[in-house]
Order: structure tokens, then sequence, then C-alpha cells
């Protein structure tokens, strides 16, 4: 059978749903009888596009500038990335911290109608010109898209003219995916096919490529290295503050793993493919049983099987009693989670170490991945609701003013003005992850929730702007048959 | 429009979400691609009533690219009637629906009998920023949505001023304008921010005249509710910051809506004999040549650029060293600002650029001689450049980070005297 390639779009996989209300038993059983179908929303709220996500995969390089080739727009949340990069340059001890190099092409009216070519040869000319950077990213827009502009010629072109600088375009339309993890996969397919060429290089003994998204903190970044270097393992962590030398070593690597359940999963496929390079695809570290999980998995692919059981045994000992005390302070909460792929399915997971129920999931995608994970939870959690979305802040405070939870674990905002305690597992300036960062969130957790003074606050002068028929309504209404 | 941006200082006309935003129970829904509301938001005071997560949006795909998403916008008005409770519903179309030819204005037109109101702005991010699609907003409400009124009542003034949330300050400085407005004994009229909103908006036509305080941004809406309302404008270039610019508005403002002289001049007293007696208290730290130095540069929009400057100039004795207007200004106002930069006293006169490109800005500031180190006002990319020089930063435009601002305010005496205090209170905290 010929090889398709994949284009990025995590819609282009069967099986994957975007929109869906169920619970945790049916979607399981729905999911396993094939009965799970695309869907879509007569009424939804605003999503995150699959731009952001190329930009913020790899805005922390050191040495490239980023282009993106769209209206004035498209980044108008890089005062974000500029306080990521900054908060993440101070974390490592960067002396004199930087802004990272961000350029639009501002595509205008003109553009629009004669094409929007003259404009990025110029945003080029003048990076190369203004920085010398080793590499340029050039990321697509809607606004690209749509009127044609042919980026991989021109940038084609344009690199004859510079040999000195890598010309990277990266395909991350926003109306092309709901799925905004699909910009991960935009920045790597890009990353192999303009950086590493399929080129195979020497093997470095014991190397292992780390894959980390943006949000994880420097503090995380330390602990997961230094459980790999426990294993005996170097590692190269990619591509969160790291440069080009780095990007081009991957290929020497002996394995691969990820931090986060939809980021560089598809790439370390492609890294298997193309450079022989096994990987572990598990899930986010965060909990005892993820963090558990995640390292026998990497453990396996490196042949240190042994060697991690007596890590994890040694590493309970030591935190066990430790996450009893958080647990006295936490069990019995019953739980609402809404999050990220990763993050999501993580929060849900790291619960049960501390005796806390489940009884809502909001997710933005269902898929294989998923399942595995649904049926884990549901092993523990007796009986809990999904929502399938991306945010839709509308389905989540009908669901949360129903099942009334004693604790929210997500974006706050909403479930904080109907009074509910709410805290995060999400934190790029502090720990969340491995044995360490168990007991950092933990505590911070538990300090959270036994001060609902603020929430409570908050509820009793503000109001939620649905309105009152909305509550008694199906939070699911809108979902609607034959989605994209 | 501007050319490429190095360093970009503002969104694009989508960003309007946020002029409508300001309004009390005014939605925003967006016919745009599915990551504009979060791209255009901030995080400056941003989770009130409505947030931008909150905001319905077409989130538009593939399919709608190819075949059209006039259906999924009828559906997605048609519904947010039915499940949010807001005042005015403002559609506001971006990028794809512009270029692929969606006919959003016919989608809207079918809303007309509904509850409540439903206008739309056209607001594509490749036609202008958001000081453009701020008017369009405005714009909107005063062709689709208000009628001519017989009506006058006596002293209503309605105020307008710059963009919310692109201006970091702009509740504060409008409950400012309101107060010393309302200490002419007129009776001010703002729509944005707590507790104005729809009722506001209704008043518009029954004002005496509109106050225009912005070197340009909605001079076109002032202009239009002149035509259409037949109501006068005053244009007041300059945001009064400090007590030099605040008293010459007072008595301009009061000139045009006929106070009595007596009444201005009494207010102004009270006003500057306070501000003096604090000017004086700290007279010491001023005077000294050693705590900041005499040169200063602004880097933001045309109101901040302007007002700061004659502030500076013109209360603290300082000296323009070349003055940056950031916010693509449309070219046919760019000759009158550059006058009113040209108006300082002492017959001070400062340079000034419009330039949008932020890499020959810093240039710019490297390249000068300030006599020492310089004082920057600017947005959070000129920290770094300042860093670099070892000179004094104030983030004042944006983009905004190292500050929270809930509703303080630069403009009148008390905002001079805030703006003293944020200066000065850089310059102590460091050591050069």
């Amino acid at each position: 059978m010929a090889k398709v390639t994949y284009s990025g779009v995590r819609e282009s996989k069967p099986g994957r749903v975007n929109d869906l209300g169920s619970t945790g038993k049916e979607v399981e059983e729905n999911f396993r009888k094939g009965c799970l179908k695309r869907a879509d929303r007569s009424f939804a709220q605003g999503l995150q596009c699959q731009q952001i996500n190329s930009l913020a995969a790899l805005m922390s390089l050191e040495d490239a500038v980023f282009i993106s080739h769209s209206p004035q727009g498209c980044v108008g949340c890089a005062i974000m990335a500029i306080d990521m990069y900054r908060v993440g340059q101070i974390h490592r001890g960067v002396r004199n911290v930087k802004n990272p190099r961000l350029i639009v092409t501002n595509l205008d009216q003109k553009s629009v109608v004669f094409g929007g070519e003259p404009k990025l040869r110029e945003a080029v000319e003048k990076a190369i010109d203004r920085y010398s950077p080793k590499l340029i990213f050039v990321f697509t827009s809607c606004a690209s898209g749509i009127i044609g502009d042919d980026v991989d010629a021109i940038c084609d072109s344009l690199q004859k003219d510079y040999p000195d600088t890598l010309l990277v375009p990266i395909h991350c339309e926003g109306f092309k995916s709901k799925i905004c993890a699909s910009g991960f996969d935009a920045a790597f397919i890009s990353i192999n096919k303009y950086i590493l060429k399929h080129q195979k290089i020497e093997k470095e003994e014991g190397l292992i490529n780390l894959f980390a998204p943006t949000t994880v903190s420097y503090a995380d970044q330390k602990e997961m290295e230094r459980m790999l270097k426990l294993l005996g393992a170097k590692v190269n962590y990619i591509p969160f503050y790291s440069s080009l030398e780095k990007i081009r070593k991957i290929p020497a690597a002996q394995a691969s793993t990820s931090i986060c359940k939809v980021f560089a999963d598809e790439f370390m496929k492609t890294l298997e493919e193309d450079y022989d390079i096994p990987y572990s695809h598990t899930v986010m570290p965060i909990g005892i049983r993820n963090t558990d999980k995640w390292y026998r998995g990497i453990a396996k692919v490196i042949g240190k099987e042994k060697e991690v059981e007596e890590i994890i045994a040694r590493e309970h000992e030591r935190i066990e009693p430790l996450v009893k005390k958080i647990r006295d302070r936490l069990q019995g909460k019953r739980v609402f989670i809404c999050g990220g792929t990763g993050r999501s399915f993580a929060a849900a997971a790291l619960i049960d170490d501390f005796g806390m129920e489940l009884i809502g999931l909001e997710t933005p995608t269902y898929d294989d991945d998923a399942q595995i994970d649904i049926e884990y939870l549901n092993g523990i959690h007796k009986d809990f609701v999904i929502d399938i979305a991306n945010m839709q802040p509308f389905e989540q405070v009908n669901l949360v003013n129903r099942l009334k939870p004693d604790a929210f674990i997500g974006v706050p905002e909403w479930a904080a003005k109907l009074g509910v305690p709410t805290t995060h597992v999400l934190d790029g300036k502090r720990p969340t992850m491995g044995y360490d960062g168990l007991l950092f969130l933990g505590n911070k957790i538990a300090d959270q929730l036994e001060n609902p003074g603020f929430n409570k606050k908050l509820a009793a002068h503000s109001k939620l702007p649905y309105k009152d028929s909305w509550y008694e309504q199906n939070p699911f209404k809108y979902i609607t048959e034959g989605g994209n | 429009m501007a050319k490429l941006l190095d360093k970009q200082r503002y969104k694009c006309a989508l960003a309007a979400m946020q002029t409508v935003q300001a309004i009390d129970r005014a939605l925003p829904i967006l016919h745009s691609g599915p990551g504009c509301a979060q791209k255009l938001s901030d995080t400056n005071g941003s989770s009130g009533y409505f947030s931008p997560n909150i905001f319905p949006c077409t989130s538009i795909n593939e399919k709608d690219v190819v075949f059209g998403g006039v259906k999924k916008l009828n559906s997605t008005i048609d519904n947010a009637l039915k499940v949010i409770d807001a005042d005015l519903y403002v559609v506001l179309t971006g990028c794809i629906p512009e270029i692929v030819g969606d006919d959003s204005g016919e989608v809207v037109s079918r809303f007309e009998d509904a509850d409540k109101p439903v206008i739309y702005a056209p607001t594509a991010g490749f036609k202008g920023n958001n000081y453009k699609g701020h008017e369009q907003v405005v714009d909107a409400i005063v062709e689709q949505y208000l009628k001519k009124s017989d009506k006058k009542q006596k002293g209503l003034i309605n105020i307008w001023a710059d963009v919310p949330y692109q201006d970091l300050f702009w509740l504060g400085n409008l409950r400012a304008l309101e107060k010393l407005v309302a200490e002419l004994g007129l009776t001010p009229n703002t729509i944005f921010g707590y507790n104005r909103g729809i009722e506001n908006i209704n008043k518009i036509p029954e004002a005496e005249f509109n106050l225009l305080v912005s070197p340009w941004v909605g001079l076109s809406n002032v202009k239009k509710m002149e035509r259409k309302f037949g109501t006068p404008y005053l244009h007041y270039p300059t945001l009064p910051i400090g007590a030099t610019e605040t008293s010459k508005f007072l008595r301009e403002v009061g000139k045009f809506a006929g106070v009595d002289e007596a009444k201005v001049e009494a207010v102004i007293k009270e006003h500057e004999d306070y501000y003096y007696y604090l000017i004086g208290r700290y007279a010491d730290l001023f005077l000294e040549n050693r705590v900041i130095n005499k040169q200063f540069t602004v880097v933001a929009d045309a109101q901040y650029s302007l007002g700061i400057t004659k502030f500076l100039v013109n209360d603290l004795g300082l000296i323009p060293a070349k003055q940056f207007v950031v916010d693509d200004t449309p070219k046919n106002y760019r000759d009158q600002i550059t006058e009113e930069f040209k108006k300082l006293n002492f017959g001070i006169e400062a340079e000034v650029s419009f330039e949008t490109d932020g890499y020959k800005i810093h240039s710019e500031i490297k390249e000068h001689d300030y006599h020492g180190y310089p004082l920057v006002l600017g947005g959070y990319y000129e920290k770094e450049v300042t860093e670099s020089l070892k000179g004094n930063f104030l983030n004042i435009s944006w983009p905004v980070q190292d500050k929270v601002v809930f509703d303080r305010s630069y403009v009148g005496y008390e905002g001079g005297i805030r703006l003293i205090e944020d200066i000065y209170t850089v310059a102590v905290s460091r050591f050069n």
C-alpha cells in the first residue's frame, strides 16, 4: 500500500471527533463499536486556531526570525508570546533578556487582489538585513491561504538568494482545522522537510529527544531531565529554548518521547519511519500513575525496564507519605475538569492520587488515544459526563451548574462566577510534573481549595452572561450532525 | 496603510470587538476564522460580563471557505439571541468572509425585528487596524441603530476619546474627562464602561455637541453625527495631562459650551492650587539634575505621544528628543498633528515621526544623544532597547505587560500627578 503523507490536519485521521456530549461509559462503548460520528455546532464560541500553536511551538528558538504572512491582527496576542519567552529566559538564567523577533507582512487590500508575494519578499529581505538569522519561519494565515499565495515557491526562490539563512514555510491556515494542535504538526512537518531533510546522521549513544510544548515550565523541564538522567540518558530538549543546532541533532537520538499527548506525537512516528528512532507516546507526566506510565514508557524503549522499576519504587517510597498528607486535605471532593488534551486527561488521573472523584470532563478531541485514557478513567471514576469541546464556556457553565462540583480544574473564570472553588494544573512558571511536581501541585491545589472566599464573593456579585432559560436546556443542544 | 510591521503596535480592525466589549451589555458576534477572538484579546481587565471566550464565533472552516459561511452566520446570530443575555449584538466580520464575499450585511438585516438590536460592522483585518475598527463600530451604531432626535437636552455633551483596551487607561481617562466636564456644570454622556451602555447610546442624538478628545481617532464619527443628527462638535486634539493642558482644555470647552468665564476660572484655580501644592512639596526631586535626565522620547499612539510630550515639556520642563507616533495615523491627519507638536511653551518644538516599524524606531533611539540616560515612555518592546541604554522606561502604550491598571487615569490635574508618580517611581528605584 502506498504511504499516505500526513497533511498536518488532525481531522484527516479517521475516527477523530471534536463535537460530542456523552458520558465516560457511553463514549467508550460507542467508540469501540465505531458509532461516534463527526459533528459540528450550530452555535459556538471562539476557539484557538492552529497558527497560534505553530508560532508558540517555535517562538523560543534562538537565532530565528518569525514572519507571519498575514494581516495585522494574526499576531495580536504577541505579548503573551513575548512574556512567555522572557520568563523562560529569566528562569534559564539569561542575562540580556531578548524579545522574540516577530515580523508581520501586513497583507492589505491590494495584496488580497494582487497577491502578497512582494510583501513576503520584502519581509524576508528585511529580516535578513536586520537580524542575520540562521532560521526564518514563515507562517501562513487564513488570508494568505485563501488568496492563494504560493509561500513554498516564494521561499524556495528566496532561499537561492540567501544561502546562509534557512527559510522554513509552515502551513498553518486557521480555517483548515478546528484542532489547534494541528499547528504543532504543521511546524514539525516543515522542520522535517526543510531542516532535517531525511538525512540520517551518526547516532549518539544514550541521546533522547524530549519534545515539550511552550506551556511546560523550566522547573518541569529540569524534573523530566532529572528522571531521564537517572536512566543514564542524555537529553535533547526541543524545540523550546533550543537552537538550529539542537534541532539538527534530532536524528542522532536513540529514542524519542514527548511530555504532551498532542505535541510531536505525529512527528515521533515520522522520526521512526525516516530515521529509525523508536519512541514512547504515553501520557503527560502529572500525578503518580501518569508519571509512572510515562517513565516506564521511555525506559522500555531504551531497554531500562529493570532500572526504572527500582527508581519508581524508590520515588514512591519517598513521596507517598507526602501525597497522603495532601490526600487528607482533598479526599472525597467531586471535580469537574476542563483543559487541553494532555492536561485534561492528566488532571483526571491526578485527582485519583488525592482521593477526589471525577464528575465531568471537558476535552477538545476524542480519538483512539483518548479511548485508552477513558477506559482507564472508567475503571477508577464511577460516572462522569464528557463534553468534547474546545472551550465552549456556555456548555461548560450549563454542566457545572447542573453537576455542582466541589472543585473545578481548568480555565477558572466561569466556574468561579458560579461560586465553585477553582484551581489549575497548567503552570508555565512552576512545577506540575514528575514526582516532585506532584507534591508542589498537590499542595497548591489544596491551599487554593481550602479558601473559596474569593470565588464565593465573586459569584455573589456577578452574573454570567447567559439567559436563565439556557441553564434548563440540554447542554449539548447545539451539537449537530454533519461536520467536516 | 503601513508596510511590514516589526514589533507591532496595534491589532486589526476586528479587534474592535474590544470596543464593543467596552459597552456595557453589548456583545460582539464574530464571523471569522476560529482563532480570531483569542488572538485579539488582552488580559488587561477583560474578564467581565463578556469576555473574548464568550463571544459567539462562526469559526469558519474549509467547507465554509468554499461554499460561503452565510448559513452558519445566520444560525450563530439566531442562537446567540436565544442563549446570551445582551442589550446590543454587534456582528463583526473578519478577513475570510470579506475575501470569499459573504453578504454578511444581508444576513444581519434578517434580524431587524429581533427583540434586541443586531447591527453589523465590516472589520476585515486586511482593511485596517483597530483604530479604524473602533471608528467602524461607532459608525455602525450611528448609522444602523440611532435616529435623529428633535429633542435636544441642554448641557448634554457626548464625550469621545481613544480606543478602549488598546488604551490601557481608557476607563479612568473617560471617567476623568466626564468629571472635568461635569465641574463646568455640563452633563457628560459617554457610552463605554460601567453603567453607561445602551441608555447612554440612546441619548447620543439629544446632545448639544460632541466633544472629541483625540488627535484623530473618532473625527470621522463626529463628522458623521454632525451630518446625521445636526450635532456640532468640538475637536480637542490633545489629551489633557497635567495643569497646563487641562486648564487650557477647560477654557476651550467652557467657551464652546457658553459657560460663564468666571465659573471656569474658579474651577481651574481650585485645581491648580492643589496641583501646585503637591508639585511644590516634591520640587526638590524635580529640581535635582541627578534623578532623571532632561531628554525623553515617547513611542505611542498619537494620543499619548502628543499628550505626554506637551505635559513633560510644559509642566515638568523636560526637552523632547524625537517622538514617535505608531498608530498608522491616516496621511490626511499627519500635518495637523505635526503642527500640534510644535505648539510647546518657550518656542520649543518637538520633532515627530509617524513610524510603524519598530526596528527603525529602536535604531533611532540608539543613535540619538540624550546627553545621558534616556527617559522612554512606550510599549513593552521599548523595555529591551531602554535597558540596553540603561535608561528609565515606563510602559504606557500597547503592548502592555508590566502593569495592572483598573481605573487609573493620566487625564486632568490628578492624572498628571499620577504620571509624575509613575515616572519618578521608576527613576528612584534605579541606581543610575
